[in-house]
């Protein structure tokens, strides 16, 4: 199995060779940085040359908004839409994030935008600065980079309600490696693309475990069994489009899927609670922990809460979340504390909004 | 016809956009015609001054209230001469659409670039290991990026320094770390159009297909079909006499 040091060493002899022996034409290939955000130190990648043609929809993206955090990935998007061959005439808007104050609203309106592809939560902030009519002609959301909520879903659905939504596989270490999806998957379920191999390590009484991504790299290198930090299962059932493999992501270890105290915390739950309880606070963050007390392990959750106007009650935002979230297929935190297999939920609420690195993450582990 | 005169005529016979037609209201003189500026491109949209359609990117110049959309031609891209051709340059640009703007420059000239991340720690370490020969910066960033200088055993083959307003004796410092160091002359919604050898008193000239009007500020033509040309364009640059009909030097 390979970690995160094993992937990097295979791209640093790439990036060796690459330098060592430049091709006839650099420009058929790119280079991009990863984040580094996860473990260890960001490496230098390197591709073949991008092309969207594998999606079937690209000759009627006219007006494509590409919307990253990282430049890399604007950039890699934007490689992809110039080396299509069946959108001439067509334009590109690589959006920062720093773009999105009130007077965007006349230029996103200027440019109509008719598809994107973003990471999801960037395109949830994009959308609050397009009217109803620029909205309207939106036809596909292509996502990436986070998993989707349902709630998040559904509200990409009354927002842009003519829009598909379709979501592919992608990291900076692996590129995407899933198919442009069927119309018969289920949110966050993927077909991998040709010559990716996909397998899940450690797989629970559910079939969630660690997911592991096996693909050719550059210069004859290979990428086997790569533990990516995703937690993932294959799907039993069949497909109906007729693909052999159909796997299901779950999120990060430790951030969309924590295991504690031998509960399931899944970022997608927290969002549906914090949805229910919209009218107790505007924003959380929740931090789990295992911890040791009289010499019992014992699940622990932080939740740290923002409200921008009123005074949010510790006590009833307490006992509604616990009594709301599911830590187990059955059982509520509320459940759990009264096992005293969970502390009861602490509370904290933060005068200001809530800041947090990267995709907005709401859960993570305290390690 | 001349080719400014045939750039006149397309502007203001063209059946896509009234923006110039509507700006001359009939004058066809290029000496006579009223200019153009960042206000006129703010007020009117970009889809109401498109001259063609090519496949290409659009970008978003400008900052609060003054924002205005600018469309760029992959093909008008990869024609701008912002720098020496190299093996792998390196891009570090303080705003993000330049960066994809000259990276994708990059490609249409047949080099693979690396695009910096605004972090300079990041950008400082990506550079090293891609052993960089040459980089395309504006000031702000090439000031970020210094400490990369250190871990340098030769010196760059160029570094091209892209904006509006350049500080040549800071500039300076960095002239041991690159065999040329060029300054371009350059907005966002015009591309290039003067250069000048890095100097403490740098000497611009115009770059081709740019004519250039000084009468302290520089107003700027460029005989290019962009889907929004640029013609008798006020860039709010104020320029110095050199002595020389030729050149120019940037007002302090």
């Amino acid at each position: 199995m390979m970690e995160r040091s094993d992937i990097a060493a295979l791209y640093n002899e790439i990036l060796d060779e690459f330098v060592a022996h430049p091709p006839e034409k650099p420009e058929e290939y790119w280079i991009r940085m990863t984040s580094g955000t996860t473990t260890g130190r960001p490496f230098l990648t390197i591709w073949q040359k991008k092309s969207a043609a594998e999606w079937p929809h690209a000759a009627s993206m006219r007006r494509f908004i590409v919307a990253y955090g990282l430049l890399a990935t604007r950039m890699s998007n934007v490689l992809s839409f110039r080396n299509n061959t069946g959108n001439e005439g067509a334009l590109v808007l690589p959006l920062d994030a720093g773009a999105l104050n009130p007077s965007v609203e006349r230029l996103l309106d200027d440019f109509a935008p008719d598809s994107f592809y973003a990471i999801p939560s960037f395109a949830a902030r994009i959308s609050e600065h397009m009217n109803e009519k620029s909205r309207s002609v939106v036809h596909t959301l292509g996502f990436s980079g986070e998993a989707i909520s349902k709630t998040l879903g559904d509200t990409f659905m009354s927002r842009f309600p003519r829009a598909r939504q379709v979501v592919t596989f992608a990291t900076s270490e692996t590129g995407v490696i899933t198919r442009f999806p069927c119309d018969h998957l289920s949110p966050n379920q993927y077909h991998p693309r040709e010559g990716i191999v996909i397998e899940v390590d450690e797989p629970d009484e559910r079939g969630i475990g660690y997911l592991l991504i096996s693909k050719d790299l550059l210069f004859g290198k290979r990428m086997e069994h790569y533990r990516i930090g995703d937690m993932a299962r294959i799907v039993p059932e069949a497909c109906p489009c007729g693909r052999a493999l159909t796997f299901e992501v779950f999120g990060r270890a430790g951030y969309d899927f924590i295991k504690v105290a031998g509960a399931i915390l899944q970022r997608e739950e927290f969002d549906r609670v914090a949805s229910e309880c919209a009218v107790l606070f505007d924003d959380y963050y929740a931090e789990a922990e295992a911890v040791v007390i009289d010499g019992k392990l014992k699940g622990k959750i932080v939740l740290t809460v923002y409200r921008a106007n009123g005074v949010a009650s510790v006590e009833e935002i307490a006992k509604e979340f616990s009594a709301r979230v599911y830590l187990t297929a059955s059982q509520t935190l509320e459940q759990l504390a009264e096992q005293e297999v969970f502390l009861p939920l602490t509370v904290i609420v933060s005068a200001m909004p809530l800041v947090r690195d990267g995709k907005a993450k709401k859960l993570s582990l305290r390690t | 016809m001349g080719e400014l005169e045939q750039l006149v005529t397309f502007a203001s016979e063209s059946p896509f956009s009234d923006f110039y037609r509507n700006k001359w209201r009939g004058e066809k003189a290029f000496e006579r015609l009223p200019y153009s500026s960042r206000a006129d491109f703010v007020t009117v949209p970009l889809s109401h001054r498109r001259y063609k359609k090519e496949k290409g990117m659009v970008k978003i110049v400008g900052t609060g209230e003054q924002t205005f959309l600018s469309e760029w031609s992959f093909l008008d891209i990869g024609r701008e001469p912002y720098a020496p051709h190299s093996m792998r340059p390196f891009v570090y640009l303080t705003d993000s659409y330049e960066a994809v703007e000259k990276s994708l420059w990059c490609y249409e000239n047949g080099m693979m670039p690396l695009v910096g991340e605004k972090d300079s720690d990041m950008a400082i370490f990506a550079a090293g290991r891609y052993q960089i020969d040459s980089l395309i910066v504006d000031e702000e960033s090439l000031m970020k990026f210094a400490p990369f200088f250190s871990t340098l055993r030769a010196p760059l083959a160029s570094i091209a320094v892209i904006g509006s307003a350049f500080s040549p004796n800071t500039l300076m410092s960095f002239e041991r770390y690159a065999q040329s160091i060029r300054l371009v002359l350059a907005l966002p919604e015009t591309g290039a159009f003067a250069a000048a050898p890095l100097s403490r008193t740098p000497e611009f000239i115009p770059l081709p297909n740019c004519i250039i009007e000084h009468d302290s500020e520089i107003s700027l033509t460029k005989i290019v079909r962009y889907p929004t040309p640029i013609i008798r364009y006020k860039t709010g640059i104020h320029t110095t006499s050199t002595g020389s009909d030729r050149s120019f030097s940037l007002a302090v």
